[in-house]
């Protein structure tokens, strides 16, 4: 009986240990914290529309910017927002000679708010996107840092930070979809699209629904904010 | 038993991963855009330019044919802007305004871009 048990255990300890080597789980989720008690702004404030404004980009990847600019619209508006069309703003962004989300630090938020019409600006922080390789096997890793703030109180509504790991070589250990993505990395050049798109789609969804998503309204109970997600305060 | 069981349910979790992509609710339809959009943005180029406006084009038409699928937020918009772009101002305004129409809280913005278009 105690060999079994040790094995058992063993074996647990094995398969919990794959998954926080593979980012996915590192704390139980009954730490998890509800929606309502990480994001209690939000729901006083329900925004609609969402102005995406572009990534500040820390990391060693030049092109990290675009990979997030054309992956966080899907997630955002399915999460239930009307987001401004960024091809658009970013355009207008650009032609005022803002390419990088940094150099909107000094631009207030009601200004924003007004020549754009939103209830909220969504920033991040690209703080890496590293691309790792051996003769045996590479990942890439991404780490995001999102702050979703209104354009009428200053306040941040939602902020999460979130790190990724992607295995590209050797047989997955990540699951399924682990695999799935480690063969579309493989293909061809279009390598990190769902990266990204991975990234972006798992913080989304702990975003307070907003009023397209049937769950608009009801979510606030709902416990999936693992508070290791949540950053320090600055 | 019990520790048996919580292998089980690990070995699962790990099978079904964690970002399982899952069907929206909302409806809205994104096709190929983050694909394209992608292209067109790093290479913004006569060919690059043409495959995002299919795309966008693409998404309209099959959700118009799809009682289950809906033309998500920014895309009426964004193919306005491309026709702006090419001076085609007639068109440029038909999309702002269905846009406009489809998402009424676009209002203010799709006003700034009419008014582009009129000038």
């Amino acid at each position: 009986m105690i060999l079994n048990r040790n094995r058992s255990l063993k074996i647990a300890g094995i398969l919990l240990l794959s998954l926080i080597a593979s980012g996915c789980v590192t704390t139980p989720p009954t730490e998890y914290l509800s929606k309502q008690e990480a994001y209690g702004n939000f729901y006083e404030e329900k925004p609609k529309t969402v102005l995406v404004v572009p990534a500040i980009n820390h990391s060693t990847a030049a092109d990290a910017g675009n990979y997030y600019a054309a992956t966080v619209a899907e997630p955002l508006t399915k999460q239930g927002f009307y987001v401004l069309p960024i091809a658009i703003t970013d355009q207008i962004l650009n032609e005022a000679g803002i390419s990088d989300g940094a150099q909107l630090r000094d631009v207030p938020l009601s200004r924003l708010g007004t020549l754009f019409g939103c209830d909220a600006v969504l920033y991040v922080t690209i703080t890496l996107w590293d691309t790792n390789y051996s003769v045996m096997a590479g990942n890439v890793v991404v780490e995001l840092n999102y702050r979703m703030v209104s354009t009428k109180t200053s306040e941040p509504l939602w902020v999460y930070q979130n790190k990724v790991v992607v295995n590209t070589t050797g047989s997955s250990n990540n699951g399924l979809v682990g695999m799935l993505i480690e063969t579309a990395i493989k293909t061809a050049q279009q390598d990190y699209l769902p990266v990204a798109q991975m990234v972006n789609n798992s913080s989304m969804h702990t975003i307070p629904a907003g009023q397209y998503h049937t769950a608009f309204g009801k979510d606030a109970m709902d416990k999936v904010v693992n508070p290791n997600h949540l950053p320090s305060q600055e | 038993m019990k520790l048996k069981l919580l292998a089980c349910c690990l070995v699962l979790a790990s099978l079904t991963g964690c970002v399982a992509p899952q069907p929206s609710p909302t409806g809205f339809y994104w096709g190929n855009y983050s694909k394209y959009f992608y292209e067109y943005k790093k290479n913004p180029n006569e060919q690059t330019l043409k495959m995002y406006k299919l795309t966008l084009e693409k998404i309209i038409k099959e959700s118009d044919v799809n009682p289950n699928r809906k033309v998500p937020p920014g895309i009426y918009a964004e193919l306005g802007n491309i026709y702006l772009q090419q001076g085609n101002k007639d068109e440029a305004l038909k999309w702002f305004q269905q846009e406009q129409i489809h998402y009424p809280e676009s209002a203010l913005f799709m006003k700034t871009m009419m008014e582009k278009a009129k000038s």
